[in-house]
């Protein structure tokens, strides 16, 4: 409670957060905090939207909650307590795939789970939401989880193009339209396997490297 | 103590907010599980009537038991498990489909793709079940998948 006099002082703006999470902390670029998910789910774009859209909304939910109750918990159960808020959110957000976009579900369940072990969402709890009132709290959460989502698809679209030939297959498990563009009958191989993510996050950070130097 | 409080409420509360979300899902969930259980077996075998049985389920037509569809797996893969369900009726396959598998995408998943597994429509026990030249079509760079996927596709007739 008392840090927060000393925190106001310097209270980020949204301009200032929204810049953050998109860009200069670039929870997959910068950060590289979220590796897991990021490189198991990036194979196509549906499934990519699929996480990233979840991903984003616990992060927001988690870091709103956190906020909320940052007056009322102290330092010795702090971690548990956020990890429970954040294993909650996850699990709503479960349960609630298995309910309404089933065969989603069937296809990235096991990395929604997996949310919990995301350090973006354990390190916005610790780092920001547990420090900052919740307007700033609920914005960073949305823009962090944002700027992951961005570079979820950006990755799900280069490995899908590369790698299947399509793109923008499956949308219809999402709810959304169907507007499956083909390219290749059959797609580069190795784009599809793990090293494909691996390379595709390698030049994807280079790229914003190169952009961010040459300012 | 307050502080042990304070953790016990929150982990009630927690608790308390997924288990109504549970109650309240679960029905929802269930359904979706039983639609597409029930639209796959429907693709296997049109035209039939899908019943559960105590070994997998019926295919019936005109009221009376014309066929089964049976739930096989094999571990002679190229990597884990892979389960089908095939349909059978008069001792021909109608249809087959693949539920679960991790082959390698790209080589050995072709066993997704619908047009490698029509091949086993109308086949029956007497039926050349070896791999290439005259009989099941290979997969390049999978041998192993689909000659695992043709044996447990055949075994259905062991039953």
């Amino acid at each position: 409670m008392s840090d927060q006099t000393q925190l106001n002082s310097t209270e980020p703006n949204l301009k200032q957060i929204s810049l953050d999470g998109i860009w200069s902390r670039n929870p997959a670029l910068v950060q590289l905090l979220g590796l897991c998910p990021l490189l198991a789910v990036s194979g196509s774009v549906a499934t990519s939207l699929g996480l990233g859209i979840t991903t984003l909304l616990v992060l927001t939910g988690s870091n709103l909650v956190v906020s909320l109750m940052r007056h009322q918990i102290d330092d010795t159960t702090r971690l548990p307590i956020l990890i429970l808020v954040i294993a909650t959110f996850v699990t709503l957000a479960d349960l609630l795939l298995q309910a309404w976009f089933f065969e989603l579900h069937q296809r990235i369940g096991l990395f929604v789970a997996l949310i919990v072990t995301n350090c973006t969402l354990l390190g916005r709890a610790e780092l920001f939401a547990s420090r900052h009132p919740v307007g700033a709290a609920l914005a960073d959460g949305f823009m962090m989880g944002l700027g992951f989502l961005m570079v979820l698809v950006i990755m799900g679209a280069i490995r899908e193009v590369l790698g299947q030939g399509t793109l923008f297959a499956n949308l219809g498990q999402l709810g959304l339209p169907d507007m499956t563009i083909h390219f290749l009958d059959q797609g580069f191989l190795l784009m599809v396997l793990p090293p494909g993510a691996f390379l595709t996050l390698g030049c994807l950070i280079a790229f914003k490297n190169w952009i961010d130097e040459k300012e | 103590m307050k502080t042990l409080i304070r953790a016990v409420v929150i982990t009630l509360v927690c608790g308390l907010l997924l288990a109504v979300t549970d109650r309240q899902t679960r029905e929802a969930a269930a359904a979706n599980r039983f639609y597409f259980e029930q639209a796959a077996l429907r693709d296997l075998a049109p035209g039939f009537e899908v019943t559960a049985s105590a070994t997998g389920w019926e295919l019936i037509q005109d009221e009376r038991v014309k066929g089964r569809i049976r739930a096989i797996e094999t571990l002679q893969g190229y990597n884990g498990r892979i389960r089908l369900l095939v349909a059978v009726a008069e001792n021909t396959i109608l249809g087959v489909k693949v539920t679960a598998h991790q082959e390698t995408p790209g080589l050995g998943d072709v066993i997704d793709d619908p047009d490698w597994m029509t091949q086993f429509e109308g086949m029956t026990q007497a039926s050349n079940w070896q791999l290439e030249p005259d009989g099941v079509d290979g997969i390049t760079g999978a041998t192993i998948t689909a000659k695992a996927t043709a044996d447990a596709v055949r075994g259905v007739f062991d039953e």
